[in-house]
């Protein structure tokens, strides 16, 4: 059965994009909005969109507005601040611990990952 | 009892020069110099391990080169020459000497290794399939260009399919198909047999070419069916093995991955560019690290380790320049580099990986990434060596540049993210599709026939004969609309030059180094848009100029010095239109070039007999001339293998001239004229009696009608024409291409004055016409080389129309 969510993708890397697309594909989400950096996928947070987006996937580097801006951004915002992030990075451990620890991340996953890995946190995320 | 060194010196230099003076296109010479190094390795089994490595490694590539599988043959030769110098430093016990041997081995083997996949499937380990594949291949090629009175290779390609068939490895269904081309192939030859006068039809060459295409595909099928399950076995001999590609990978996606990356690389191999002119552009920084990043980041999904490890490693340095660790100079920007292109060979190789070749780790990256992970350990350092010099671009006007790298704040991430304006333009980049070019060359094509064929309508009686004048309001619509298209079209193929002068930028980058030269490079106009087809063509000759001015124009900092010139040399790319051409310049501000040495060689070499009373001009441009090598005079590149001579054949062949302007003390200019597309001319139509030719637009001073007093015949030259106190030859197209019942009568005829490379002649014909845009056609193979016409065009009557070869034709009238 297809999930009638909404994920938005955002990542300045086009084949990353596709990378986690096809694992939401994997789990019978199909509906993406994808973004190729912080400034976008803020338009787009705010643009609306049927289904409403429940998700945010998102990279930690990318030029325009960085992952921990967008999230910072989405924190703030009374109308966003729910919505699950799982931020994507290449980053050290410790560095994501660091900066985490000022945020409020509902996730993060490493790369490299493997696409069970995503999947299962996406999973425990939408209550799965 | 090893041979002396100072004999093995001699031996080493003869083999030197030879492979200096009768170039690449001469196997003989390569043959012998393959001997002669054979010879001295043999002669000096276990003396010096270094040396003789170095000495195999120009064995294979000179290997290589001869038999054209290198696939950077001037970069081959250029560094097989380098390792025989080295060699000869060695043996000669001069400073440096192990240093030397073992750069030039590093230099050599990593152009080599550029070849090794392709010496992989050349070498004797053909596979089966792999036989049967290159066979179909082969045949079909061989069918294609076969004639229809050409029996030997119709019994030929009889053969090939034979064997094919007969290959015990060849699957059932294509050996199927391949027995049915067989039998189609066996059945035109035995009708030859009984009919002597009998011809290949069309439709068999049809039938036998869709057979073999059926055979080839279904191998194919086979093939992708197999990859599912890559066969990892192929033991490779000694080395390296391993397949890097992993079995379950996502082909698509990896496809994917490639061409987004080639736009990072490029992006990062630029901004490093910029970074060694001003450290300081956090901009350049950030764009170079997010390259590696993205690099690294998705490689690792795709469990590429090989570029995920050196894009981790590559990441790091980045990041400590970033972080204000250390400074983007002294021996780090070469490391960053040779980063950058470990990271293309990679993703070539990864390339080949995905139609079928094993992914193997490339020749240097272990000593690569060994460098990478402890650069310090190396004795790498931000320092620059004095012996080093750096060569400087203009600093980018970029308004980010007080951003200081050392301010903790540039530290953090989030000062990454102060990018300006860029973030636009690449959108625009990204509402891009890519087509495959001969999908738009046969689109092009097709529109360059629809002008024809539009004119023709245009100018048919019935539609321009004046009754009709619905018809013609609709006709005069339609070729708004056609000659929109066309416009549209041409400029679809158009690119700008960027990307060429990107790699010159490097070229220089590398080059003045290795030269020990302080030169800053300039580029203007590098949006200058020129035909796709061209921008390959231009390469070389622009990678000729451009060495020709480093390596022999720009003095050395000391040199200049002592001449009151400043120590930096300045060279300029340019690039802007002029007269419907493009031009693209290469101008230094060295030494210029030497009249007398020029002259002395030529004489030398028989091409001119005295020369006294040349134009500086002419003097110069000698050095285009076939057969006159410039080793001493304008460089030891035109020694190595191309000559000036095919530099301009090139450039000529695409309706392009060439020439050099020079001061003597002050510098040279390097200029090339293309035109802008090469399908289209603007021509000058014109009538011979019956006929109509075109004279390109171009090329045409003047039309003169001519006092008869202005006409002479000078012994051996002909008819003359004074004009303005110059004596110009006349050529009389009529007689020249036999055409009857033209004008005789000189003062009645239009003589149309043209020139070509500084030099006039006259053009006798009956009428001008007009001038149009012409869609060229060439004449075909059997019509290739008639001389005084260069192609023909389908005029709007409908009839054939002949373009002369201008240059042709002046050149020929002055060698008479």
């Amino acid at each position: 059965m297809t999930e009638n969510i909404c994920v938005l993708v955002v990542d300045d890397f086009s084949t990353m994009r596709r990378i986690i697309k096809k694992v939401l594909k994997g789990i019978q989400i199909e509906n993406v909005v994808e973004a190729d950096n912080g400034i976008s996928a803020w338009e787009k947070l705010n643009a609306q969109t049927d289904p409403p987006i429940e998700l945010i996937i998102c990279d930690w580097n990318m030029p325009g507005m960085t992952g921990m801006e967008l999230l910072e951004k989405v924190r703030s915002d009374e109308r966003l601040s729910d919505i699950p992030f799982i931020m994507v990075t290449a980053e050290g451990k410790d560095k994501i611990d660091f900066e985490t620890g000022k945020a409020d991340l509902t996730s993060y996953i490493a790369k490299p990952f493997k696409s069970d890995e995503l999947e299962e946190k996406i999973n425990r995320i939408l209550g799965k | 009892m090893p041979t002396s060194h100072e004999d093995i010196v001699a031996r080493l230099r003869g083999i030197r020069e030879e492979i200096d003076h009768r170039g690449l296109t001469e196997p003989a010479a390569l043959k012998e110099a393959v001997a002669g190094l054979e010879d001295l390795i043999r002669e000096m089994d276990g003396e010096k391990s270094d040396l003789n490595r170095l000495l195999g490694l120009c064995v294979k590539g000179i290997r290589a080169v001869n038999e054209l599988r290198a696939a950077d043959t001037l970069g081959s030769v250029d560094a097989i020459i380098e390792s025989l110098d080295a060699a000869e430093h060695y043996l000669q016990d001069r400073p440096n000497k192990e240093v030397l041997v073992r750069e030039a081995g590093q230099l050599l083997d990593s152009v080599l290794s550029k070849n090794s996949a392709r010496a992989e499937t050349d070498s004797e380990e053909i596979h089966p399939e792999e036989f049967v594949e290159m066979t179909l291949n082969d045949a079909a090629a061989c069918l294609l260009q076969i004639d229809s009175d050409d029996f030997p290779e119709m019994e030929r390609l009889c053969r090939m399919i034979d064997a094919v068939v007969a290959a015990r490895e060849c699957p059932a269904p294509c050996r199927e198909i391949s027995e049915q081309a067989l039998h189609l192939a066996v059945q035109v030859v035995d009708k030859r047999k009984a009919d002597p006068d009998f011809t290949i039809p069309e439709d068999a060459i049809t039938d036998i070419g869709l057979a073999l295409e059926e055979a080839l595909s279904s191998l194919s099928e086979n093939n992708t069916a197999s990859t599912d399950t890559p066969a990892v076995e192929k033991p490779a001999p000694g080395a390296e093995s391993t397949d890097y590609l992993p079995e379950d990978a996502d082909l698509d996606l990896i496809g994917a991955f490639i061409t987004e990356s080639g736009d990072l690389i490029t992006n990062a191999e630029e901004a490093l560019l910029t970074l060694e002119s001003d450290p300081e552009d956090i901009e350049a920084v950030s764009t170079v690290f997010r390259a590696f990043h993205n690099i690294k980041g998705t490689s690792a999904f795709f469990e590429l380790a090989l570029m995920t490890e050196l894009a981790h490693h590559a990441e790091s340095l980045l990041s400590r320049v970033r972080d204000g660790e250390i400074r983007y100079a002294g021996g780090y920007p070469d490391l960053a580099l040779r980063s950058v292109d470990m990271l293309k060979e990679l993703f070539r190789l990864l390339q080949d990986a995905l139609n079928g070749s094993p992914f193997l780790k490339p020749q240097g990256y272990d000593e690569l990434t060994g460098l990478l992970a402890a650069p310090e350990a190396a004795g790498i350092s931000d320092v620059s060596e004095p012996a080093a010099p750096r060569p400087v671009s203009p600093p980018p006007s970029s308004a980010e540049a007080e951003t200081s790298v050392a301010e903790p704040a540039a530290a953090s991430p989030d000062a990454l993210t102060r990018r300006p304006k860029l973030q636009t333009g690449k959108q625009v980049v990204e509402s891009s599709i890519r087509v495959p070019i001969d999908r738009l060359d046969r689109f092009i094509d097709m529109v360059g026939e629809l002008v024809v064929s539009h004119s023709m309508v245009a100018q048919d009686q019935l539609v321009a004969g004046g009754t009709h004048h619905e018809l013609q309001k609709k006709v005069a619509h339609t070729t708004k609309i056609v000659r929109e298209l066309q416009n549209m079209s041409m400029s679809m193929r158009m690119i700008p030059l960027k990307t060429t002068f990107r790699k010159m930028a490097r070229l220089v980058r590398d080059l003045s180094r290795k030269v020990g030269k302080d030169v800053s490079f300039i580029t203007e106009g590098e949006d200058t848009e020129i035909d796709r087809n061209m921008v390959d063509i231009i390469n070389d000759p622009l990678v000729h100029m451009v060495r020709n001015a480093l390596d022999h124009g720009i003095e050395l900092p000391e040199v200049r010095e002592k001449m009151g010139k400043p120590r930096y040399g300045t060279l300029h790319l340019s690039a802007f239109h002029s007269a419907g051409n493009v031009v693209v310049e290469v101008r230094d501000d060295g030494k210029g070039l030497d009249r007398e040495a020029i002259l002395a060689k030529a004489r030398e070499r028989g091409l001119i007999e005295n020369g006294g009373g040349m134009s500086d001009r002419e003097v110069y441009n000698l050095i285009f001339e076939p057969g006159f090598s410039t080793a001493e005079i304008v460089s030891d590149v035109s020694g190595r293998g191309v000559g000036m001579d095919v530099v301009r054949r090139n450039i000529e062949a695409i309706r392009g001239q060439v020439e050099i302007q020079a001061t003597p003390g002050r510098g040279a200019v390097f200029k090339m004229s293309l035109p802008l597309t090469l399908a289209i001319i603007d021509g000058m139509v014109v009538g011979v009696g019956p006929e109509k030719y075109v004279i390109p637009t171009i090329s045409i001073i003047r039309s003169v009608q001519p006092n008869p007093g202005d006409i002479s015949t000078v012994l051996h030259k002909g008819e003359m024409l004074k004009l303005q106190g110059k004596l110009i030859p006349l050529f009389r197209i009529a007689e020249l291409f036999d055409v009857r019942e033209a004008q005789s009568e000189l003062p009645k005829a239009i003589t149309v004055v043209v020139e070509n490379d500084g030099h006039q002649a006259g053009l006798v014909v009956d009428e001008l016409i007009g001038s149009q845009q012409i869609v060229i056609k060439t004449l075909g193979e059997s019509l290739g080389n008639i001389t005084g016409i260069s192609g023909s065009a389908i005029m709007p009557d409908g009839r054939v129309g002949l373009i002369l070869d201008v240059g042709g034709l002046v050149r020929l009238a002055n060698t008479d």
